[in-house]
């Protein structure tokens, strides 16, 4: 599926407060921004932008699709209401084996596969954990 | 304070346990550490190939 339609599509999942989709979209971005393809800094700015982004891989995950890539046009993207970095951002998953290429470019274009990695860690991302939840700055 | 490298699932340990310590930038900049001093090592769970 389009990048841009499964962007879209994991905004509406994520509003709908799916607890294991949004663990395993939380996990993607740990996942991203551990390896430095998203930043960490000003994240009460661009996170949801971030969310939408990693939520798009874990819908294409969800829906057992491909992550396909039609138009590498800043101009498209901004026409369609996304983000002008995901171009940049896919490039980088690409990169760094987070997506991998089916027609061996290095670069983001065509049809996208998840790779083992990530596909591991959403999968480890499903299992429940019973952990005490701390909150540092919530008084009882 | 954060000299110490950690695992990719310490961390997701960390923001199920106390997420308001995660989502700090200095725990943010630990995890792009650990990942840059760790490598590979870093996703201690993971034991495919293709890894970045």
């Amino acid at each position: 599926m389009d990048i841009v339609e499964l962007i879209q599509s994991a905004k509406a999942r994520i509003a709908s407060n799916d607890p294991v989709f949004n663990e395993q979209v939380s996990t993607t971005v740990a996942l991203l921004r551990s390896l430095g393809i998203l930043s960490h800094s000003r994240t009460s700015i661009n996170g949801h932008v971030h969310q939408a982004f990693a939520g798009a891989l874990v819908a294409a995950y969800h829906n057992q699709m491909d992550v396909e890539v039609y138009s590498r046009r800043q101009d498209d993207l901004h026409r369609r209401g996304a983000s002008t970095r995901i171009i940049a951002w896919l490039d980088d998953c690409v990169a760094k084996g987070v997506l991998s290429q089916s027609n061996g470019l290095k670069y983001a274009k065509g049809v996208l596969l998840l790779s083992p990695l990530l596909t591991h860690y959403l999968e480890y991302a499903k299992v429940t954990h019973h952990v005490p939840i701390v909150r540092m700055h919530v008084k009882p | 304070m954060y000299e110490e490298p950690l695992t990719f699932e310490s961390f997701i340990q960390l923001r199920r346990i106390n997420p308001d310590l995660y989502h700090t930038l200095e725990v943010h900049r630990w995890m792009t550490t650990s990942m840059e001093q760790l490598g590979s090592s870093f996703f201690a769970s993971f034991t495919g190939t293709e890894l970045a």
